[in-house]
């Protein structure tokens, strides 16, 4: 009896995942990934504030400087929201409960990390953006100690 | 005597069974991509089982063996090869969906005792 045959004689219009891969790349994480987002957010934070808005007489510069604020505001929201997925993806599918015990304030650091992400969001606010990069370090070391590693931090920018 | 598949089918027409699609390759070779797989609807489960249980952090559904279940009723998970409790942790006794029966697609037992740890 085929699949398809089984489906219509039991009624079952379609049959359910049952998951027996791998959480994406098996066992590779790496704090960098969220590291390097959150740059990009401070980075964009920082451009966006040193704009200088033109002439409100000056159509051709008000529309090229829309333009430019516009691209920067959705870097700057796309690239807080990878961080945020990359540290949510650490947090839940690398760090375990027995981590608590070397970190107690595992989960406050990363539900902070995650707040920081939502404030780059919100505002265009340098100290937000500093504050995320300030909760990547602490998780990179975090991570890198848990994995008996001397990985030290860096920034790109 | 009546063949396991009937057996199975009848356990499904009567509602005793549940129907999953395998994906991924960590159960191979006893179970392999699109195998569908019967699972007998479950509280308890034991060593060596291979459950569909879900997953301790997502709302997807794994399908693992059995390795130890722990005093605070905690399932630890393992697989010949991709990620297992080592990677995310134990799952929930009360998250237990089912425990696998027959690879209807490979026509074999999943009863423990059939298959390999």
């Amino acid at each position: 009896m085929e699949e398809n045959t089984l489906s219509k004689l039991f009624g079952l219009n379609e049959i359910p995942v049952a998951e027996a891969h791998c959480d994406g790349p098996c066992g590779v994480y790496d704090p960098a990934s969220a590291r390097i987002a959150a740059e990009a957010v401070r980075s964009m934070t920082k451009k966006i504030l040193d704009l200088t808005p033109p002439e409100p007489g000056d159509t051709q510069a008000v529309a090229s400087y829309l333009n430019t604020v516009g691209r920067y505001v959705a870097i700057k929201e796309e690239q807080a929201e990878l961080a945020k997925h990359e540290l949510l993806v650490l947090w839940t599918d690398y760090f375990k409960p027995v981590h608590l015990e070397a970190y107690p304030d595992l989960h406050e650091v990363f539900w902070n990390a995650a707040k920081a992400c939502s404030e780059t969001k919100q505002h265009v606010s340098v100290e937000a953006a500093d504050e995320l990069m300030a909760a990547c370090e602490k998780i990179h070391n975090m991570f890198w100690e848990s994995k008996s590693r001397e990985v030290n931090y860096y920034e790109a920018s | 005597m009546i063949p396991t598949v009937l057996k199975e089918l009848l356990a499904l027409a009567s509602r005793k069974r549940k129907l999953f699609r395998v994906a991924g390759t960590s159960m191979a070779p006893i179970l392999e991509p699109k195998d569908i797989v019967f699972i007998r609807p479950a509280t308890q489960c034991h060593k060596d089982d291979i459950v569909a249980i879900r997953h301790p952090h997502k709302k997807t559904i794994l399908i693992k063996y059995v390795k130890e279940i722990d005093e605070n009723n905690l399932v630890e998970l393992s697989s010949p090869t991709g990620t297992d409790s080592k990677e995310f942790g134990k799952a929930a006794l009360k998250h237990l969906v089912g425990v696998a029966t027959y690879n209807y697609s490979q026509k074999k037992s999943l009863t423990r005792g059939n298959n390999f740890s």
